[in-house]
Formats: structure tokens, C-alpha cells, sequence
């Protein structure tokens, strides 16, 4: 909300700076987020009066003015059709600085020098009208700046509300905070009340009471809606970043952002035959304010007349029924709209008005009469008119009552976390007009009509701490038992994996968790994923059923940035569904793409392979039987990944991405990926130690020529079968292909390492154990030495 | 020959020594247990009772200068030596050859870091899910579904009442509503808000932390949070806390540090409020707690000098090296 400060200091004056105020306020909980000079945003403009106006003898559309500064006679040519002589206006002189960075210089209209201009509210910057230049009151000092002669020197003050704080939205309510903080009373303008001279009136009825308990209507005949409007009004409503609509419009906004109360004007012709307030029935429509047209829900209250919608209550008016140029007679609604019945009109609509931010947060349900006052006597003064009483319809039920809240002493000073006086407590409510009542052990507090956010004592509590000051307020640490309990082993878990892919040479990345479907789709198969309904972009409308997307978009990002090296990783949550319900999983997901090693001196320049990759998972692998088996996975290229299973849970898989995979992320050259279940990859209990044999080992290698559709993992499981708990150690020291084997046949060479728990193993014993293995390998593999 | 040709011959012998095996023969040679030196030192006796101290003088003084000329050999040769061995030095400027080092992301680096702040006090560190029920993300928290404040949180919606939580604190009321007070935890996580331009993105990390126990107080509060800031920050820091407005605090607070460009806000936080307590199956009469939460990429960025904030989640590795 921005607010004017010489508006705010007519309620109430401090002595203290623009900068002090702002500080109170934001101490107070109403933060000032900027100030801006306000003050025009010019030089050099001067209050000019025009002494004599010709046509111009080149142009029609072009006069001829001498415009006098007091001191000295200029002449001007003004494209205006306001221009008259006698007028009051706006004079830029040579040199004047305007805004949109305009410099007025001496220039020549057909043949005749212009020796500065007359300018427009919008050349001024100060408005919106262009059509002619501005009109001074007749009474303004000619050679006066321009600025002073409008008494546009003013700051704005920009303040976030906070939400509870409705009763901050005007200037009364900014004002009265100001005088609790400083213990001045406000200085209430004088309300004048306008003089009746008409007897017309409208019939008001409360269908919907609980939405609308009250609700008032004043007619006012004969209105001269293109008034021309004060500067004072206009300036002020500037500085509050409100722009100038007509004299009704702008009278109503002036006392809503004085008093805080939102109010309506109809054109009374649209709604002569009376007001009904009650909610919307089934498929009612209202072409609104802003040209759009609303389909009404059964839950919105409504404003309407010969039973027609004419506005959505305290929210927008509608089009037909609202006050336009031709409007002379019109209907001023004052009404007080309960925030319950408010909340989420606006947002359904998407209208956010300043008047249903207002309602929403709740309005001074005791001020309506006050408001109203206010605006038919201001529109009187400005636009003229005839007054009829005003009509009021009340279901006093439904009117907010007052809380009685009451708050233990030792209650306050537990939560606030040390004792605060007395006397300090009681100025306080006071002030906020809160009628304390002090009793030997606590207080009695009422809330005031203005506040909405005061029914339970930590409000109590909350207003306290806010005026004495939180800076006031003592700081303690608490105490606490110290309890030793075991570290939380999870999340150990989860930084040692971090560490360790990051000494591995992989660079944690962290991506959206929102992605693009069809990349989605790619690694979820058939699970339904997540979806947003309101996505920032349709390519992050899915929740990821995989970390591996948004690396693999790391990955294409970081190679067209050259780099011949990528390894990342990361650590997150992934979604899908587990029949309707929503799955959530915790998984770890990398990429390989490029060198083996980054380019240098030692390395090798060959391309991650497989086994680079699995090498990098076996130093992560939680303890346990591991497996790893041929990966089904559609992402993965067959042949030439793998799933792991440890202890016969599926860990993840990993491999080569598979091609048209890998080109819906445009990227080139093979590309290794892992993904892992974070939750299994945590250890279990610590495993038992093994004793260690102290009698001596024996090693024996054996070159095995085998078809190469025999894998190692046949081999050891042929080999372990045979041997028992007598082998220790199995390594595998070469792999290769030769002519001489034939084709399709590889030789494998393995070394095996035999050692006995309880004695030394002798010869024999050995070389009849490898002997049946060599004859097992040969029967149930093929396999021949070499 | 006589003494002095005998010691110059030696001294002569053991200079031209060109590596350390002939000097080592030339000093057995005459030095050792056999040597021409030792051998006259033990015939000394043979020779006439008034020549021994003389010539006794004279052998020993050969002896001396001898080992003393060894030595001064073994300096020169270790010398020459070295030398030599230079030709094959490494350059130890090479890079060693081993894989380069990957780096942890600086969100990681600063959740870290925070952690093992709290966990050093005795807070426990507790972890939730990104999706969540409409109950916990809001209506726990003192939201109702008609509550201004949703306004302040611009929701992602899925379906079903589930959403993206907007902040961290349905995993506060998770373990309000599975364990008893005293509560003293930390949680850390991903949160979600509609929100992109140079100072939001959509997705944000954050730590939110609680405490619940007898007693608990806004002075104790204020404490909290300001240790929690200095040890972040490694130094004292000029903060203020400012009234503002949670639905699940009350009274609540804002944090600003002063910066070079003057206040900037750093968190959110307060006495947890009756309604979040009570719904959450702890009785308000009974217990107190405050609870406090701030953005992590926030702090990674005052911690890391990072000036904008969507370049934490581009991922570029050149970025994501520096922190290696």
C-alpha cells in the first residue's frame, strides 16, 4: 500500500524525520518497503497566465499565445483547444526539464518561435489527461512553481501489510498506529455533513445477512460527473498510486484510502427499483467493470436490482449499472461485506481490487455511517448535486460483536520471557483502545471495531511485544536437558554418498523437480506421474519420476559449453503413483559423458566405458550379495547395461543410454547413466568380523578359453560351487581374443587363492580340488585351458 | 719412507676418490683393520723406547688429517652425487595422475553447514516429503482453507488435495503429532512457490526449526536465532527482528542482517501458535515453543558470494567446480 505523507501527518504529526517515521512503522510490523519523492517531476514550470491567444496564420489547429511569469512576456504556440486568454496554466520555460526526458528549448511552429510551452497534466507527469493543458485555479500565483502552486511536494510511503492487519489499509489506520507509538491522540478531519435538499430514495433488503449485515445507500441527483477535480484530491491519490477516473470515482477512493472503507457508486437510473444483497443463483452472469464477463458460482454474493446481478459484493461493480460521463443522478453504496463471505471471490475471478483487499482482511464494521457522510459532502463540494437522506439496512445479528479477552500476568511474562511493568502493559492498551481491565493476576482486553485479528491472548501477547518493541525485549538461550542419543544414521548416509561421488570426480547438480512429460515419460513407462495443475511452463508440468532428465539437460547444457568432461550427480526426491496414491522416493542418479579423464598429461584419451562406470558404483555399493543381472530398462541399451540387485533387492540399474533416449536431449557420443534407490543403499547393521586364517595360502591360475557368450559371473559361480569356503580370493588378471581360439571365443585368465581355516593345505589336496573344477568348467561351460 | 710421504700419498689417494666405493677401499686400505696407518699404530712398539712418542705423534697426526681429508671426500662426493641425480627429477609441477575431484553443490555445502550447528546442540535433524496433503502444508499451520495467507504462498497444485509443499513445516507438525515434548528439531528440504524472476525460483531450499518444551519463550527466540546467525556467519552480526505475520506464529517476527546495501531479511519466525499445537495433539497450556525458518539458497549466496540466484540451478560446471 503507498501512502502520502503529508495526508498521513494531517491525522497525526510527530515530531520526527520522513526516515524515523518509516522505522517506527516497520517496527510496528507495518514495513516500509520504499519512500519516493513525490513533487513533480520537473523544473522549471511556473504558474503562467495566458494574456492573449491568435490563431495562427499557418496553421488552424495552432494559436498564438503571450503568456506572462509576472516578470516577463513570452511568446508560445499551443496545439491545445483549452487555451484562452485569461487562463491560469502550466508554463515550462527554455531550459525546463520534463518528464519521459523532455527539455524544452526554443523552437520555431511554421515560421514563429515558441519561447517555452504550456503544458498537459500528463506532459507535467502529474496525470493522465492529454487532451488540453492544465488549468490552474485562478487564484494561483503567477511565476509560483508549478509544484508548490499544487502542493505536489510530498513523499510516498510504500508499506507491505501483512494480512492480519486490515485495519492498517488507509490512512487512518496507518495514523493511528503512528499515535500509539508516539502517545498522541489523532486529529479526526471535521466531517462535514452534506446539506439535504432531496427526498429520494431507494429500498435496500438483506437477503444474505450473514454476508451483509449492513449495508447503506444514498442517492444523489443531478451530479456533474466530469467535475473538474482539486488537485489536492488528485495529487494525494496519485501519491497513493491511485490514477483519476472522474469525480465520483475518485471521491469514493479518497475517502476509502482515508478511511480504509471501500465504497460503490451506481447510476441510479440501472437501479431505481431497489437493492437486494443475496448470493448468486445457478448460471447468473454480470458483464463486469472491466469489460470482462463473470459466470457466477452459487457462493458469491451479489449486489442486485430488478433482480439482476448489477456488482459482485465488495469486489468489482458491473458494467451497465456503473457511472459513466452521461450519469446525473447516482447511488452511493456503503455497506459492510463480512471477510468470510469475501475470501476467494477475488482470486476466483482474478480481481483483485483494492476493495476486496480490503473486505477480505476486514473493515471497521462501526464506520460506515462516518464513510458515507464523508463522501456525499466531499462529492457535493466537487461535483454538485442534490443529497437524499441515507437509507440503512441493518441486520445487527450478523454485525461483528466486540471479544473480551482476557491474559494471566505470569502467562504474559512466560511467553514474552521476562516481566514487563505494569503501567507499560496498561499505556499499551490503552492506546490501542483496547478498554483494559486490570485485575490482582491479569488483564481483561476488548477488541475495538477496527480490529479483527484480536480474539485469543497471544494476540495479547503479540501487541505487547510489538509496541514496548522487540528490540526491548531480553535475549535468552534456552535450557535444555543434555540427552545423548544416537546420531541419525540417514542422513550420514547421505552426505558419506555425497562425498563420495564427489572424490569419485562427479559435480552435484541440483535440478527442477518439475519436468517436461515426454522426457518424463521416457524413464516412468506406464506410471502416471504428478502433475501440476497451475505449471509456470508446459514443460515443467510433471513431477519427475527420475533424477535422470534434469541431469541429462545438465549434461547437453554443459557440452555446448565445451566442456569434453561432464560427471554429475544428484541426491533427491522422485514421484510416480502406487495405484491412486502419490509415491514419493528418495534416489541418486549420475551421468558420464565424455573422456575417461579430463584431458592432461597421464591420462588416457579413451571415452567412459561400462565399466569406468561400474567401477565408480562398486566403491558405493552398501554391504551385501551383490548381483548384477541383464537391465530390462527401455532407457538403457541392451547388451550393454545392468541391473544390481544386492541381497535380491533391486538397487537400480545402470549402462549405456539408450539412442533414441539420448536424443531427445540432443546429446552426442555415448552417455553412461546410474540410478540408484538412495533408501537401500544405506548399510544395515555392522557385520560381524571375520577371524583371519593364519595358515598360509596357496595360489593357483588357471587360462580358461570359453565362448564369449560365457560371462565371469558364470565362472565364479561354477568356481565357488566347487571350491567351498576354501577360496579366499578370485581375481580375473586378463581378458582377450585371439585367432587361435577360433571364433566367438575368448580367454579368460582367473586366480584363484585357496586357504584353510584350521591347517596348512597340502599340495595334493589342492591340485585334486582344481582338477575337478577344470573338469566341471569344461562340462557345464565348454570351457578349455588354454 | 718416512711418515709425512706415507700421509701424502694417503691424502693424495683418498682426493682422487671418484665415488664413494673407492673411497670406502681407500680408507680400508689404510685405516682399516689392516690398513698401512693401523699397521705402523701397532708396530710402534717395535721401534726404540725414546722414538715411540715421536713417531707415535707423527702417525696419529697423519691419521687425523687422513679421516679429516675422508670426510671432507664424503661431503664432496654426496654433492657430485645429487647433482647427478637431478637429471631424472620429476617435474613436480605435473599434475598427479589421478581422476579429478567433483564438488559438492553449494546448497549442499550450506545445508551442511547449518546442520552440524544444530545437531551440536542437540537438535535432531528430521526430513519429509515434497508432495503433501492439504492438512499438513496448511490447515496444521493455522491456514484454513479461506485464509488471506494462502494468498502470501502462490501454491503449486496437484491433484487430489495434494500440493507441493510451500514450505518445510508440515514436517514440524509430523513430528509434533509422533512425538512428545521436549522437541528440538531441524528440517531441511525442497520447497515449491510460483514465483520466477531474479530473486525467486519456482524451487528453494530451506530449514525450519522448532522447539517445544515448558517455558518456552520469545526472549529465548530471539537468542536462537541470533547465535544461530553468528555461528553461520563466523562473526557478530547486526541484526534486527521486525513484528510480522505467520498464521502459525503468534507473535512472529522477521529477521534483517545489515549488509553493505542496509537491511536485508534473512528469516521468518515466532512462538508457535495455540491452534498449530493443539492440532497437532500438544496441549498449549501445558508447553510453549517458537519455531524459525529461512531460505538456504539465500545463505549459500551470503556465504558464497553469489549474486544471482538462478545461476545455483544452471548447474554449469564451471560454476559447480568452484566448490570442489
Amino acid at each position: 500500500m503507498r501512502i502520502s505523507e503529508s495526508w498521513l501527518r494531517e491525522w497525526v504529526d510527530p515530531p520526527v524525520s520522513l526516515e524515523q517515521l518509516c522505522e517506527q512503522l516497520t517496527n510496528l510490523g507495518l514495513e516500509v518497503e520504499r519512500t519516493e519523492t513525490l513533487g513533480g517531476d520537473f523544473t522549471e514550470v511556473v504558474v503562467g497566465e495566458v494574456i492573449s491567444v491568435d490563431s495562427h496564420p499557418q496553421a488552424d489547429s495552432l494559436s498564438v499565445c503571450t503568456v506572462t511569469t509576472g516578470e516577463k512576456e513570452h511568446t508560445v504556440i499551443c496545439g491545445a483547444p483549452n487555451v484562452r486568454r485569461g487562463m491560469r496554466s502550466a508554463f515550462a520555460q527554455i531550459g525546463a526539464k520534463l518528464p519521459r526526458d523532455v527539455q524544452v528549448s526554443q523552437r520555431s511552429f511554421r515560421g514563429i518561435e515558441s519561447h517555452g510551452m504550456l503544458c498537459s497534466e500528463y506532459e507535467l507527469g502529474i496525470g493522465e489527461d492529454q487532451a488540453g493543458i492544465l488549468e490552474l485555479p485562478p487564484s494561483s500565483p503567477v511565476g509560483l512553481c508549478v509544484s508548490e502552486a499544487l502542493d505536489l511536494i510530498d513523499n510516498c510511503i510504500e508499506i507491505d501489510l501483512t494480512p492480519n492487519r486490515g485495519d492498517c489499509f488507509s490512512i487512518r489506520g496507518v495514523a493511528r498506529e503512528i499515535a500509539v507509538i508516539n502517545g498522541l491522540s489523532l486529529i479526526q478531519p471535521q466531517v462535514s455533513s452534506p446539506s439535504f435538499s432531496s427526498e429520494a430514495e431507494v429500498s435496500i433488503e438483506l437477503e444474505s445477512p450473514e454476508g451483509c449485515p449492513v449495508y447503506l445507500g444514498q442517492i444523489i441527483e443531478d451530479v456533474d460527473v466530469n467535475a473538474s477535480v482539486p488537485y489536492r484530491i488528485k495529487g494525494r491519490l496519485n501519491a497513493c498510486g491511485i490514477r483519476s477516473v472522474n469525480a465520483i470515482v475518485d471521491i469514493l477512493n479518497y475517502v476509502m484510502i482515508e478511511w480504509g472503507q471501500p465504497m460503490h457508486a451506481f447510476d441510479l437510473e440501472k437501479v431505481q427499483n431497489g437493492i437486494v444483497v443475496r448470493h448468486a443463483r445457478a448460471r447468473e452472469k454480470l458483464k463486469l467493470l472491466d469489460g470482462t464477463e463473470a459466470s457466477l458460482d452459487e457462493d458469491v454474493l451479489l449486489i442486485t436490482s430488478d433482480g439482476a446481478p448489477v456488482a459482485i459484493a465488495g469486489v468489482i461493480g458491473g458494467l451497465e449499472s456503473g457511472v459513466s460521463e452521461s450519469t446525473r443522478n447516482v447511488l452511493l453504496e456503503c455497506a459492510f461485506f463480512s471477510p468470510d463471505a469475501l475470501f476467494g471471490t477475488a482470486r476466483k475471478y482474478g480481481l483483485q481490487t483494492d476493495a476486496s483487499t480490503r473486505y477480505e482482511r476486514g473493515v471497521d464494521y462501526e464506520l460506515q455511517e462516518t464513510a458515507l457522510r464523508r463522501a456525499a459532502s466531499l462529492i457535493q463540494e466537487v461535483a454538485g448535486g442534490s443529497v437524499g437522506p441515507a437509507v440503512q439496512a441493518r441486520s445487527p445479528d450478523h454485525i461483528p460483536k466486540s471479544n473480551e479477552v482476557g491474559i494471566t500476568k505470569k502467562r504474559l511474562a512466560t511467553l514474552i520471557g521476562e516481566p514487563i511493568p505494569n503501567e507499560v502493559i496498561r499505556g499499551i492498551f490503552q492506546r490501542l483502545e483496547f478498554e483494559p481491565v486490570e485485575s490482582a493476576d491479569g488483564w481483561t482486553c476488548k477488541s475495538p471495531s477496527h480490529r479483527f485479528d484480536i480474539s485469543i491472548e497471544e494476540d495479547l501477547v503479540e501487541e505487547i511485544c510489538r509496541v514496548y518493541g522487540y528490540d526491548n525485549i531480553a535475549t535468552k538461550m534456552p535450557s535444555a536437558t543434555l540427552e545423548l542419543k544416537p546420531v541419525t544414521k540417514r542422513d550420514g548416509d547421505a552426505n558419506d554418498l555425497r562425498s563420495a561421488l564427489e572424490s569419485l570426480g562427479y559435480h552435484e547438480a541440483v535440478t527442477y523437480s518439475f519436468i517436461d512429460r515426454e522426457k518424463n515419460s521416457k524413464f516412468a513407462g506406464p506410471n502416471e506421474p504428478p502433475v501440476l495443475q497451475n505449471p509456470l511452463s508446459t514443460d515443467r508440468e510433471v513431477m519427475r519420476w527420475s533424477l535422470l532428465p534434469g541431469l541429462l539437460d545438465v549434461v547437453s547444457y554443459n557440452i555446448a559449453r565445451q566442456h569434453d568432461h561432464v560427471r554429475v550427480f544428484e541426491y533427491g526426491q522422485c514421484f510416480g503413483h502406487c495405484d491412486t496414491e502419490v509415491l514419493t522416493r528418495e534416489r541418486v542418479a549420475g551421468v558420464a559423458w565424455g573422456l575417461r579423464q579430463p584431458e592432461g598429461w597421464g591420462g588416457s584419451s579413451d571415452w567412459v566405458d561400462f565399466f569406468d562406470l561400474k567401477g565408480n558404483l562398486e566403491r558405493i555399493l552398501p554391504k551385501g550379495e551383490v548381483e548384477w543381472i541383464q537391465s530390462e530398462n527401455p532407457w538403457l541399451e541392451y547388451g550393454n547395461s545392468a541391473a544390481i540387485l544386492v541381497d535380491g533387492k533391486e538397487l537400480g540399474s545402470f549402462g549405456r543410454l539408450e539412442s533414441k533416449t539420448q536424443e531427445l536431449f540432443e546429446i552426442d557420443g555415448s552417455t553412461y547413466v546410474f540410478e540408484l534407490e538412495a533408501k537401500l543403499l544405506e548399510d544395515e547393521e555392522t557385520t560381524d568380523t571375520q577371524s583371519i586364517s593364519t595358515f598360509p595360502r596357496v595360489r593357483r591360475d588357471l587360462a580358461l578359453i570359453l565362448d564369449e557368450s560365457v560371462s565371469l559371473g558364470q565362472v565364479e559361480s561354477e568356481v565357488s560351487a566347487e571350491i567351498g569356503e576354501l577360496l579366499t580370493e578370485f581375481t580375473v588378471f586378463d581378458v582377450f581374443r585371439d585367432e587361435r581360439f577360433g571364433n566367438n571365443k575368448k580367454s579368460m585368465g582367473i586366480g584363484l587363492t585357496l586357504q584353510d581355516q584350521y591347517k596348512t593345505l597340502v599340495d595334493s589336496e589342492v591340485n585334486k580340488k582344481i582338477e575337478s573344477l577344470v573338469s566341471r568348467l569344461r562340462d557345464r561351460l565348454g570351457a578349455q585351458l588354454r | 719412507m718416512d711418515i709425512v710421504e706415507i700421509r701424502d700419498l694417503a691424502l693424495a689417494e683418498v682426493c682422487s676418490a671418484d665415488s664413494h666405493t673407492k673411497l670406502e677401499e681407500a680408507r680400508v686400505a689404510l685405516l682399516g683393520r689392516k690398513g698401512r696407518i693401523t699397521t705402523m699404530l701397532r708396530s710402534l712398539g717395535e721401534l726404540p723406547k725414546d722414538q715411540r712418542p715421536i713417531v707415535g705423534a707423527q702417525v696419529n697426526e697423519a691419521k687425523r688429517s687422513i679421516e679429516e681429508a675422508i670426510a671432507i671426500r664424503r661431503e664432496e662426493l654426496d654433492t657430485i652425487s645429487s647433482n647427478t641425480r637431478k637429471l631424472d627429477a620429476v617435474d613436480i609441477t605435473l599434475p598427479g595422475r589421478t581422476q579429478h575431484r567433483g564438488s559438492l553443490h553449494p546448497v549442499s555445502q550450506t545445508f551442511n553447514a547449518i546442520e552440524e550447528i544444530f545437531v551440536s546442540s542437540g537438535y535432531n535433524v528430521v526430513y519429509g516429503p515434497e508432495i503433501e496433503d492439504d492438512y499438513h502444508n496448511f490447515e496444521a499451520l493455522n491456514i484454513p482453507e479461506h485464509h488471506p495467507a494462502r494468498a502470501m504462498h502462490d501454491t503449486f497444485y496437484l491433484t487430489d488435495g495434494m500440493v507441493l509443499r510451500t514450505h518445510t513445516s508440515p514436517v514440524q507438525v509430523r513430528t509434533m503429532e509422533s512425538q512428545n515434548p521436549p522437541i528440538r528439531i531441524i528440517c531441511p528440504g525442497r520447497v515449491y512457490r510460483r514465483d520466477f524472476d531474479r530473486t525467486h525460483t519456482p524451487m528453494f531450499h530451506q530449514v525450519e526449526g522448532l522447539v517445544v518444551d515448558k517455558g518456552i519463550s520469545f526472549a529465548e527466540l530471539k537468542g536462537t536465532v541470533t547465535s544461530f546467525i553468528e555461528a553461520f556467519f563466523e562473526r557478530k552480526v547486526d541484526l534486527r527482528f521486525r513484528p510480522s505475520y505467520f498464521p502459525f506464529t503468534e507473535p512472529s517476527a522477521e529477521v534483517d542482517v545489515m549488509g553493505e546495501d542496509g537491511w536485508s531479511e534473512v528469516m521468518g519466525c515466532g512462538v508457535v501458535h495455540p491452534n498449530v499445537l493443539s492440532m497437532s495433539g500438544i496441549d498449549p497450556e501445558e508447553y510453549s515453543g517458537f519455531a524459525f525458518g529461512f531460505g538456504v539458497d539465500r545463505l549459500a549466496m551470503l556465504k558464497f558470494g553469489v549474486t544471482d540466484l538462478r545461476v545455483l540451478f544452471d548447474n554449469d560446471i564451471r560454476f559447480l567446480r568452484q566448490f570442489g
